[in-house]
């Protein structure tokens, strides 16, 4: 099942069942939110926060269980969706896990931030 | 102390930071880059960003979101940009132009100053630009990313005004519109040709989509024409997809030929619409050569291009390695595996704002990874894409193995219908946060 429409059909909650809730820990040790940052800054290319439209999922402020497990799914193809299996496969579980917590934790009003 | 600020100390990983920040508006991962260990100094640091395309509109406003003391000028001949991408849809006639035009208003609201004017000269020592119309700007780090120029007369004939009966249209606007009224012209059953470069230039992709648009509107149109390649490479970007598309969607409307067929174009005759190659010439009723290229020529002038035309960077900072406090970003820089695309300058652009706001506050800079993502469309409803992810090597940008590639070959039509979805969904994103 693609993500986009496993996002309208179930709003991502049977990923979150099998989902174990990250505690905030960094990442790797020396790695610090700036890195995370600049990490996700390829993400909003396309899942940016001022989306024009809802064609693309909002990753902002989403629980960071469901980015994390939707990106390890998409990693090991056990979920298919277009090009996120072929982005996933290039960051490792501890990046994916950073930038899960990263994004969950970066969710605010449109109007607040101007370029993401 | 703002509400983000609050919001940034109740995280438990970040308990050390203790970075003031001034804007609320300020893009929050671009604040978090840049809020690392030290406050952020009120020195008006003055940045020059030349080029207002897809990398220079998205460093300077993400330079104001990074840190909003900084004093960002964007120098852009032009009041309108005309995108690139998504040209090729202009061209094929699923798109009015006014889809690819832009202008300036939102990055001016994000307090970039913007200066309707040609750079003309750089003083990399004095640290100062020059302007057509006589201003002068000092700078502490310069941004430069003017794009591509045309290497004029590389194939002889073909100069400015053979642009004008064969056009290249790789520059969009009046290009733009005059190779689709030439199409629009052309007779049932005339031929179409299009002439691609070798390696490396603007957009891989664009020569095979252009010529994906330009099969479907003939095919409705005017069903007896033929749209010829004549490629001057061997291969192609996601050339299996195109090609299995091609024949699946347009049978044997589009004929490509590799270099191998042919040999490459050596000379255009653009009054007699004849295209010469190293085995025959060939009479078209429309020819869209795409001509070689090298970094635009503000970056030849200021000395940033080595002999291949483009400039080579740290793969990390993106600074020149030819002139130091000069930051080259987008289709001008050499950027490794990262192709020459508005998705790697508007990434490239982001990460490049964090640098550069780091490095004038004393801070060093953080490697990290860039994602790309290219989507071709070959029809209305049917979009491939190609994508990679990578991080800095020895010297330039490395592809991650294992990740990155093209579209399944073998894939559902609503596969396909989904990523022209996603084509159009990006255009959308991209442009809304680069000129929005
Ligand atoms: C047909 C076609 C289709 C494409 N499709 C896609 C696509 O689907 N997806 C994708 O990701 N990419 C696509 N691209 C590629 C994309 O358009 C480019 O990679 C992108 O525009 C590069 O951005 P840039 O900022 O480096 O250059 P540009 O966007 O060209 O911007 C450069 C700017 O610098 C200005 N400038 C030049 N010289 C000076 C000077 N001396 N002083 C001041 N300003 C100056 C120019 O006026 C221009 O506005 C396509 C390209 C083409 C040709």
């Amino acid at each position: 099942m693609h993500f986009r429409q496993l996002l309208r059909r179930h709003s991502l909650r049977f990923l979150a069942v099998a989902a174990v809730t990250i505690n905030a820990v960094p990442a790797q040790s020396g790695e610090s939110v700036a890195d995370i940052a600049l990490l996700t800054a390829s993400c909003s290319g396309c899942h940016a926060k001022n989306l024009p439209n809802d064609d693309f999922p909002q990753i902002y402020g989403r629980p960071a269980s469901e980015i994390r497990e939707a990106m390890l799914a998409y990693r090991s193809d056990e979920l298919s969706g277009t090009v996120m299996n072929r982005i996933a496969k290039g960051y490792s579980e501890s990046e994916i896990d950073a930038m899960a917590q990263y994004l969950a934790e970066h969710a605010g009003p449109k109007s607040e931030d101007l370029a993401n | 102390m703002s509400t983000n600020d609050a919001k940034l100390n109740r995280r438990q990983f970040l308990a050390a930071t203790t970075a003031v920040v001034t804007s609320a508006s300020a893009a929050s991962w671009v604040w978090a880059a840049s809020a690392q260990g030290a406050p952020v100094k009120s020195v008006a640091a003055r940045v020059v960003v030349i080029g207002g395309g897809y990398a220079g509109a998205t460093v300077a406003r993400f330079l104001r979101a990074a840190n909003p003391s900084i004093d960002v000028t964007l120098i852009e001949p032009r009041r309108t940009f005309y995108s690139c991408a998504y040209s090729n849809l202009v061209i094929g006639g699923l798109r009015p132009v006014s889809a690819i035009r832009f202008g300036y208003d939102g990055v001016a609201a994000t307090g970039v100053h913007m200066v309707f004017d040609r750079a003309n000269r750089v003083d990399p020592v004095a640290k100062t630009v020059r302007t057509d119309g006589g201003l002068e700007f000092s700078y502490d780090r310069l941004v430069m990313a003017p794009g591509i120029e045309i290497i004029w007369n590389a194939i002889p004939g073909y100069d400015k005004a053979a642009a004008e009966l064969m056009p290249h249209a790789w520059e969009a606007g009046p290009q733009t519109l005059l190779l689709r009224k030439q199409i629009e012209e052309m007779p049932n059953g005339g031929v179409v040709a299009i002439a691609p470069p070798t390696n490396p230039f603007r957009c891989p992709p664009g020569p095979y989509e252009r010529a994906s648009l330009i099969a479907n509107y003939l095919q409705a149109a005017k069903p007896r024409s033929k749209l010829l390649i004549l490629d001057s490479k061997e291969h192609f970007s996601k050339q299996i997809l195109f090609q299995r598309a091609w024949t699946e969607l347009y049978g044997d409307l589009i004929e490509w030929h590799g270099v191998f067929d042919f040999g490459p174009l050596i000379a255009v005759k653009p009054t007699e619409k004849v295209l010469v190659t190293e085995s025959r010439e060939i009479h078209v009723d429309v020819a869209n050569v795409i001509p070689p290229q090298r970094a635009a020529q503000i970056a030849q002038t200021t000395g940033l291009a080595d002999e291949t035309g483009w400039c080579p960077i740290d793969p990390v900072t993106f600074e020149s390695t030819l002139q130091a406090g000069i930051h080259v970003l987008g289709d001008a820089a050499i950027a490794g595996a990262m192709p020459k695309s508005a998705f790697a300058a508007n990434a490239q652009g982001k990460v490049c704002a964090v640098q550069v706001a780091r490095l004038l506050n004393g801070e060093p800079p953080i490697r990290t990874k860039l994602a790309n993502t290219c989507y071709s469309l070959i029809a209305p409803g049917y979009g491939i894409s190609i994508a990679g992810v990578y991080e800095p090597g020895d010297n330039l940008l490395e592809s991650i193995k294992g990740a990155g590639g093209i579209s399944p070959i073998h894939a559902s039509a609503e596969f396909r219908r989904l990523e022209a979805d996603y084509g159009s969904s990006w255009f959308r994103t991209i442009t809304t946060q680069v000129f929005g």
